[in-house]
């Protein structure tokens, strides 16, 4: 008896619970996820951490590391050049390719992912991640993602040896 | 003033007012489909295609991170988008924004609102294609060559940055000044003085995102952007059948368009509604996304 009371108790207090949650403005429900004093913090120190570190190699130094235009068939765009940062994209039909190299000198939290990942590619710790991503670290340093809707792990792994990735291990940092 | 941060900017676009329909039925004249996404977690989802929790909440910290560095130039495209749509507004059009259901009726609104003369109409529309430009250039970094690189990509446009086009081409371009309004706009531009060019509020504003040290040099990028996207946008227009009467037959859905005005409907239009600021704000986090999956 005691136990169906507490019960009864409980979902009377997730009802009002619920009923509170529903409402808060729609804008609440989207945003609530993104606002907790845990993500502030986490925020908040990659920035700090992105202020604090060394200068990043220039993007278009990156450039000449990605696959050539018509690689496996497939045209070439280059779609973003920040500081530290090049991305590229080719496509052929249906199929679509992304491939980003990030110097992430100043993103510890991505270069201690690698102590733990299983595989290799020419001597450079490799990892899958999610459903649609597979990257390697080059020199501690330089992050290679291929990232694709439509590719499987085995043709991403393929594109990513069509990166220079020694080439990109042998660029002095301060280019 | 800190700037307001891109997972509540996405969060407080409408999922339905006067934008967002002008967007849905204006969305034929430009390739691919506009989803108005109005979520952070729902662009993420989006742009990788991940559903793993803890993945996604790592690349969206990361964005908000990025977002945050002044010196990225994200926010600093976002605000170009918004300036556009900040200058046009008259006392009384959130009314009209906020409509969702009821057919709008910019009659009620004919003191306030005066067609542009051509001239004008010319350099606002010509001042919007120079904030595409400006908003590329600091969402993708442009490397290279500016026009070219930004011609080519206006090519492929698609989502949201193609949904912000075709707007831009109809209501600032076919239905005030006719389907060839890309010659229009050239001929008005180069026609105009710099001095009559700095009265422009809108044009006068966009010009300081652009690079270059002159208005001169501005003014000639301006031109030479009219010139490296009159193909891609002629091109849509004749293969879409893109004319005055076509457009006026999608507006009426929900545009009382009885006196046949169109260059009335078209002011009416651009000072209740926001296009460039609702995708431009989509386009943002888009690209911001997409940077922070490739880094994290």
């Amino acid at each position: 008896m005691k136990n169906k009371n507490t019960l009864i108790i409980s979902l009377v207090a997730l009802g009002i619970f619920m009923s509170a949650c529903f409402c808060n403005s729609d804008d609440t429900e989207k945003t609530e996820r993104w606002e907790t004093p845990e993500v502030s913090e986490r925020v908040e120190e990659k920035v700090q951490e992105k202020q604090d570190a060394p200068e990043q190699v220039k993007g278009s130094s990156l450039n000449v590391f990605f696959p050539a235009d018509k690689t496996m068939d497939h045209a070439r765009t280059f779609t973003q050049e920040k500081t530290g940062y090049a991305e590229a994209t080719y496509v052929e039909g249906e199929s679509e390719i992304k491939i980003a190299i990030a110097d992430v000198v100043d993103q510890s939290d991505t270069r201690q992912k690698y102590t733990s990942a299983p595989d290799k590619l020419m001597g450079y710790p490799m990892m899958t991640r999610g459903k649609n991503s597979s990257m390697v670290l080059v020199n501690d340093r330089y992050q290679v993602k291929v990232s694709s809707k439509t590719a499987t792990p085995e043709q991403r792994k393929a594109w990513l040896e069509k990166v220079e990735l020694n080439g990109l291990a042998a660029m002095a940092p301060s280019k | 003033m800190a700037a307001t941060p891109i997972h509540q900017a996405i969060a407080e676009l409408p999922d339905k007012n006067l934008t967002v329909r002008l967007l849905n039925v204006l969305d034929y004249i430009t390739p691919g489909t506009f989803k108005n996404i109005t979520s952070f977690e729902a662009m993420l989802k989006e742009v990788t295609g991940e559903d793993d929790q803890a993945y996604l909440q790592e690349i969206g910290e990361h964005a908000m991170a990025l977002y945050a560095d002044p010196a990225e130039g994200y926010q600093r495209a976002l605000r170009i988008y918004s300036i556009v749509d900040s200058l046009d507004k008259v006392a009384g059009a959130a009314s009209l924004a906020s409509q969702v259901g009821e057919r709008v009726n910019f009659l009620s609104f004919l003191t306030k609102l005066t067609p542009k003369d051509d001239t004008v109409q010319a350099i606002d529309a010509a001042a919007k294609l120079a904030a595409e430009l400006a908003g590329f250039y600091y969402l993708n970094g442009m490397p290279g060559d500016t026009v070219a690189d930004f011609a080519r990509s206006f090519k492929n446009y698609a989502g949201s940055d193609a949904a912000r086009v075709g707007a831009w081409i109809a209501v600032d371009g076919v239905m005030p000044l006719g389907p060839d309004f890309i010659d229009l706009i050239a001929s008005k531009l180069s026609g105009t003085s710099e001095s009559s060019l700095m009265q422009n509020k809108l044009f006068s504003k966009v010009s300081e995102f652009l690079p270059g040290d002159s208005l001169t040099q501005k003014k000639g990028m301006v031109m030479e952007t009219l010139a490296a996207t009159r193909g891609t946008i002629s091109e849509w227009v004749s293969e879409r059948g893109v004319s005055r009467e076509g457009i006026a037959k999608k507006l009426e859905s929900f545009v009382d368009m009885s006196d046949g005005k169109l260059d009335l409907v078209a002011a009416g239009l651009d000072v209740s509604t926001n296009y460039f600021e609702h995708t431009g704000t989509q386009s943002v986090a888009r690209q911001l996304i997409d940077r922070a999956y490739g880094e994290v």
